[in-house]
C-alpha cells in the first residue's frame, strides 16, 4: 500500500477526475453496444463541457445509472477497499434467455504508485489515453459484431453496472481476458480490463425440457422459438433485448461457412454428399427444366456431376430442339393445313355446321406438365416452359460462315479495336480513379 | 536516444492491404493526437476536442476507430494507396513494408535544418497472398478479423506503457513536437515511409539519406 498522501486539493481533483472517468468509460462501453456506427466531431475550440478532450456524447440514462451505481458503493474507488466498477454486457432472446458476453472492469490497485505523477496534468492526460484505448478495444471484441446485428426479433444487447469484483464465472469455460490500459497515480494504479466469452454456449433448463436447436446468433432460430412455454428470467437493472436462446450447442466463433453448408444441405432434398452450394443449385436448375422420359431426367438427381458436359441443360435443350424442330415443322404444316380446313369448316360453320370442333387425327399434341402450375397447356407457365424448351435456333448455327469469311471478320474487328486503343485506356484509367476515390471516401 | 519500434506482420490478399494498414495506423494515431491548441496569450492556451468515427472494413468483418479529421484521413489514405498500388504492381506474391514514424525536431543552429529524431516507429510488413477459392477467401476474411482484434489490443498495451512521449513544449516551439498544419486536430509529428522489398541495401540507403538531409 502506498504511503504517499495527496494534499486535499489534489485528492479532490483526483476524486472528480475518477468519477467522470468511470462515467465516460460506462458511456463508451454501452454506446459501443447499441448496434450502430458512431461518429463525433473534432472541435478545434474547447467548448468547456467535454472531459478528457474527447468528444463523447452522453446518454442521460447511462449517466444516471452509472452515478447511482457509484453512489450506492460505500466508498470511492480510490479509497479502500477499492471496490472495482464493472459493466456487464449480455445478450437476451425474445424468450428472455440471457447469456453474458463480457465484463468490463475498472479497478484500483494501491500496490503500484508513482508520486511523481501530477494529478492535474499527467493523470488527466493518461485518463484520456485510456479512454481512447477503450474506444478502440470495444470494437475489437466479438461482442461488437454481435451487437451490430441485433434486432428486436432476433436478440438485443443488455448492460448492467455494479460495484464489486467482476463476475466471470458465467462467461463460459474458455473466456478471454485482456487489459485495455492502466494509469499510475501517486496513490495507486487504475487498471481497465475486459473478460469476454469466446464460445457461444448456453447450459440452461431448456436442455432438460428437450428443446434443442442449433443456432448461430442472428442466422437460425431454434425449433420452439415461437413456443408459449418460456422461461422468465428476472430482469435486474437491465436495458432490454431479447435473443434467440441457444441451447446445448457449442457454436464455434468462426463457423459461418459450416452454417451456410448446413443450411443448404438441410433445405434441399439433394443428398448431403453435395456439400458445395453451386452443385446443389445446378442440380436444381437441371431438374427444373427436365421432362420425364428424357435423358435429362434421371431417377437419381443427386448423382449429377457438373463434369459431365453431355448433360448440360443447354445441350439438352439443343437435343430437344432438334426433336421438337421436326415436330414443330410438322406442327406448322399441320396448322396450315388445319387453317385451310378451318377456313372451309368456318365456311361450313357459318352456314350452321357444328361438326368442325374436333382436331384432325394426325395433329400431334405435345403435352407440357409444369411442375407447379396448372396442367392446362394454355396456362402462361406452360407456354413459357414450352418456349424455353423450344427456343429458336441461333443464327450462328443456321448461317455458318466459311473460314475465310471468319478470318476477315476477325481482322476487321481487330482493326476497329486497335483504332480505339486510346478510348479503352481512358476507360481503364477512369475506373482506376473511381476505385481510388471510392476507397478515399470509405476511409 | 533510441526510438522504440514495433513490427506487425500480415499475410493478406492485395485488396485487403489498404484496410489493414489503415486500421493499424489510425488506431495508433488516435492515441498520438491531441486537441488543437488555441493560444490566447503568451502562455495561455486551450486544447480542442478530438472526435472519433467508426469505419467498417469491406474485406474483413472488423470495425476500427479513426480520429475525425478529413485532412488526416486524406493524408493517411494517400500514402497507403501509393504503397498498395506499388505492392500490387510488383507482382502477385510480392511483399513490402510501410512505417509510421513519430519524431520530434531539434534545433541545430540557425543555418541548419532542425534535426529530426524519431522516438517511436511502427512497421507493418505485408506479404501478399493469392487465394484460389472462395472458401479460402472466407476463411481468410474471418481469420483476419481475429488477427486485427489481437493487434488492436497489442497497440493499446504498448501505448499504455509508461514510455517516453515528448512533453508539450513552450507554445512558441509547438512545431518541434506537433504537426500544427491540421485545422481541427494536432497529431504528434509523424511521417510515413514505405518500400516494396525490405533489403539491407534499402535500409542502409535510407539511413544515409536521412543522415545527409539532417546534416544540411
Amino acid at each position: 500500500m502506498s504511503d504517499f498522501q495527496l494534499n486535499n486539493e489534489d485528492h479532490e481533483a483526483l476524486e472528480k477526475f475518477t468519477k467522470f472517468f468511470l462515467v465516460k468509460a460506462a458511456q463508451i462501453i454501452v454506446q459501443s453496444r447499441l448496434g450502430e456506427k458512431k461518429t463525433t466531431k473534432s472541435k478545434p475550440v474547447y467548448s468547456g463541457n467535454e472531459w478528457f478532450h474527447l468528444s463523447i456524447k452522453d446518454i442521460p440514462e447511462v449517466t444516471v445509472n452509472a452515478k447511482k451505481c457509484l453512489g450506492d458503493a460505500q466508498h470511492l474507488l480510490i479509497d479502500p477497499p477499492h471496490c472495482p466498477f464493472c459493466v456487464e454486457i449480455s445478450l437476451r432472446t425474445p424468450d428472455c434467455d440471457t447469456i453474458t458476453l463480457e465484463t468490463w472492469c475498472i479497478s484500483f490497485d494501491d500496490s503500484v504508485s508513482d508520486p511523481s505523477q501530477r494529478v492535474r496534468f499527467n493523470i488527466y492526460n493518461r485518463m484520456s489515453i485510456v479512454l481512447r484505448s477503450l474506444l478502440a478495444c470495444t470494437r475489437a471484441t466479438p461482442t461488437y459484431q454481435l451487437s451490430r446485428k441485433q434486432s428486436a426479433d432476433k436478440y438485443i444487447i443488455c448492460y448492467k453496472m455494479y460495484s464489486g469484483e467482476p463476475i466471470v464465472s458465467h462467461l463460459g469455460e474458455h473466456y478471454s481476458k485482456k487489459t485495455c490500459g492502466s494509469i499510475v497515480t501517486p496513490i495507486g494504479r487504475f487498471v481497465l480490463n475486459v473478460a469476454y466469452r469466446t464460445r457461444l454456449t448456453m447450459s440452461s433448463p431448456q436442455i432438460e425440457n428437450g428443446i434443442s436447436g442449433i443456432t448461430q446468433f442472428g442466422i437460425d432460430i431454434k425449433n420452439d422459438h415461437f413456443s408459449l412455454d418460456r422461461n422468465q428470467n428476472s430482469a435486474e437493472e437491465d436495458n432490454d433485448a431479447q435473443l434467440p436462446s441457444e441451447s446445448n450447442s457449442s457454436v464455434p466463433k468462426s463457423s459461418p461457412i459450416e452454417v451456410m453448408k448446413r443450411r443448404h444441405t438441410s433445405c434441399d432434398s439433394v443428398s448431403s454428399s453435395h456439400g458445395t452450394p453451386d452443385k446443389v443449385y445446378y442440380s436444381k436448375l437441371r431438374a427444373a427444366f427436365a421432362t420425364p422420359g428424357t435423358t435429362a431426367y434421371p431417377s437419381n438427381v443427386g448423382s449429377y456431376s457438373r463434369a459431365n458436359d453431355s448433360d448440360l441443360p443447354f445441350v439438352l435443350m439443343m437435343q430437344q430442339q432438334e426433336n421438337n424442330h421436326q415436330q414443330q415443322q410438322q406442327h406448322s404444316m399441320e396448322q396450315e393445313h388445319q387453317q385451310e380446313q378451318q377456313h372451309t369448316k368456318n365456311h361450313y360453320y357459318m352456314s350452321g355446321d357444328s361438326e368442325n370442333e374436333t382436331a384432325p387425327d394426325d395433329f400431334i399434341l405435345v403435352e407440357v406438365k409444369p411442375f407447379f402450375g396448372k396442367s392446362d397447356s394454355t396456362d402462361d407457365l406452360a407456354l413459357f416452359i414450352r418456349s424455353c424448351q423450344q427456343p429458336p435456333m441461333l443464327e450462328s448455327f443456321i448461317v455458318e460462315p466459311s473460314l475465310g469469311e471468319t478470318i476477315n471478320q476477325l481482322n476487321e474487328e481487330l482493326r476497329i479495336f486497335e483504332s480505339k486503343v486510346e478510348e479503352f485506356d481512358q476507360l481503364v484509367s477512369t475506373l482506376d480513379t473511381n476505385h481510388k476515390a471510392s476507397l478515399c471516401t470509405t476511409e | 536516444m533510441n526510438a522504440r519500434s514495433q513490427t506487425f506482420e500480415f499475410a493478406i490478399e492485395g485488396r485487403q492491404i489498404a484496410e489493414v494498414i489503415s486500421c493499424m495506423f489510425h488506431t495508433i494515431l488516435f492515441h498520438r493526437c491531441v486537441g488543437k491548441y488555441n493560444t490566447k496569450g503568451s502562455d495561455n492556451y486551450s486544447v480542442g476536442t478530438l472526435g472519433y468515427t467508426d469505419i467498417d472494413c469491406d474485406y474483413t468483418d472488423f470495425t476500427y476507430i479513426v480520429t475525425t479529421s478529413q485532412e488526416l484521413q486524406q493524408t493517411i489514405s494517400d500514402k497507403i494507396n501509393q504503397f498498395q498500388d506499388k505492392l500490387r504492381l510488383s507482382g502477385l506474391n510480392s511483399s513490402g513494408q510501410i512505417t509510421l514514424e513519430f519524431y520530434q525536431k531539434k534545433k541545430s543552429g540557425w543555418m541548419f535544418k532542425p534535426e529530426e529524431i524519431p522516438w517511436e516507429i511502427w512497421t507493418i510488413k505485408i506479404e501478399q497472398m493469392q487465394l484460389s477459392s472462395e472458401n479460402e477467401r472466407q476463411f481468410m476474411r474471418e481469420k483476419l478479423s481475429d488477427v486485427l482484434a489481437e493487434r488492436v489490443f497489442q497497440i493499446t498495451e504498448i501505448i499504455n506503457k509508461p514510455d517516453y512521449v515528448p512533453k508539450p513544449p513552450h507554445l512558441s516551439e509547438l512545431d518541434l513536437v506537433f504537426d500544427t498544419s491540421y485545422t481541427d486536430i494536432q497529431p504528434y509529428l509523424f511521417k510515413i515511409n514505405f518500400s516494396d522489398t525490405p533489403t539491407i541495401a534499402n535500409h542502409v540507403r535510407t539511413i544515409l539519406k536521412e543522415a545527409f538531409n539532417t546534416s544540411l
